[in-house]
């Protein structure tokens, strides 16, 4: 037996035309096939229409909050990790690219000499500043002196404190992604 | 929407979490529902309702407010589902398992309960035999009264795909339960 168009019916939510609606009634008295798929169908909608909502148990929100909270710091977090990688990987990048210029450049042993004689450089003529600012303290007052270096520690508690500022902030979870990069 | 749901919708947006916690609290059951008809457990369904809440949460910037906001939330929940199955692919229940009978009509109410629980497991196992985006289709289609038009655009499916989808689910159902009666009819016989 041919069952189309009336399954289509059937399932239709469309209302049907008085002649459609006459040729369907006329089929599912002679195709039992259609008359269960029909009789099935309506029993399943009326299921469909008196099981209600199914709802969360108690205190979905306060635990979505919970669950928002613990992903955003694992997602501050992240970033964090992932723009000390991102440094450290770009001072990694510049070391050796500065070897690589340097064996290219020279022997090891130049290489080796010229950082020892840089170095050594370095630190001598960090000992003649220090030595020049010194002297330069002994000439000006002792007022001025104990001023400078008060402001200097002053200076020095201020980062300090601002320091302590921001990873309080930054544990609280209340400087921003954004703010951080 | 409601001037409320307006006015918390225009906090979120601008930054203010509480606001998007009370919208949280407001379609907490339509979206954990969502989750239950597409997964079936509780625990998945809670699970799924939280990822939603956060990944609406995470593209509140893109949310057109011309769009309803349930039904672009709801969308995400069908979405995060289907991609569930797929990841998963959920076993499905053996057609021995489903209820011999079709139970019959019970209004609902507190005397009630335990025959609607019976209902409510019929038609998980029901919708558990259909593809995940057909049962989708059919959960928004008679949970939540969405058009056709509405639901394509939940589903991201054009509207006469929608429409085949609607019919092979409500076909596939149909004889399912006429398989089962069948069955249980030979079981009583041997």
């Amino acid at each position: 037996m041919i069952h189309e168009p009336y399954e289509n019916w059937i399932l239709s939510e469309t209302e049907l035309t008085i002649e459609e609606k006459a040729a369907l009634h006329n089929h599912l008295q002679e195709c039992s096939q259609c008359w269960k798929l029909g009789n099935n169908w309506r029993n399943i909608r009326s299921q469909f229409s008196i099981v209600s909502m199914s709802a969360p148990a108690d205190g979905f929100s306060q635990r979505w909050k919970a669950s928002a909270d613990a992903r955003r710091e694992l997602k501050m977090r992240n970033q964090l990790i992932r723009l000390f990688l991102l440094m450290g990987g770009m001072a990694f990048v510049s070391i050796l690219t500065l070897a690589i210029q340097f064996v290219i450049v020279g022997s090891p042993i130049d290489w080796v000499m010229r950082s020892t004689e840089s170095t050594l450089r370095l630190f001598m003529g960090t000992a003649k500043y220090i030595e020049a600012f010194a002297s330069a303290f002994r000439f000006v007052p002792p007022t001025v002196a104990f001023a400078t270096w008060g402001l200097l520690a002053a200076g020095f508690s201020i980062l300090a404190l601002l320091w302590v500022y921001m990873m309080w902030r930054t544990s609280k979870g209340e400087i921003s992604n954004e703010e951080l990069l | 929407m409601t001037s409320n749901e307006s006015e918390l919708l225009g906090l979120a947006l601008k930054g203010d979490d509480d606001a998007f916690a009370s919208l949280v609290e407001l379609y907490q059951t339509p979206v954990y529902n969502m989750c239950y008809r597409m997964l079936g457990t509780p625990q998945d369904a809670e699970d799924a309702a939280q990822e939603t809440f956060w990944r609406a949460y995470q593209a509140l910037h893109r949310y057109d407010r011309k769009r309803s906001f349930i039904t672009w939330v709801l969308s995400i929940a069908a979405h995060y589902c289907i991609d569930q199955h797929r990841r998963r692919k959920l076993p499905t229940f053996a057609l021995e398992l489903l209820p011999e009978e079709s139970v019959p009509f019970l209004a609902p109410g507190p005397e009630n309960l335990v025959a609607q629980s019976e209902e409510d497991r019929h038609l998980h196992t029901l919708l558990n035999q259909l593809k995940p985006q057909d049962r989708a289709a059919i959960v928004l289609r008679y949970w939540y009264d969405f058009s056709e038009k509405e639901i394509s655009q939940s589903l991201s499916l054009s509207v006469s795909a929608v429409k085949s989808r609607l019919h092979r689910a409500r076909r596939q159902l149909a004889q399912i339960v006429s398989t089962n009666k069948t069955q249980s009819l030979c079981e009583e016989a041997v």
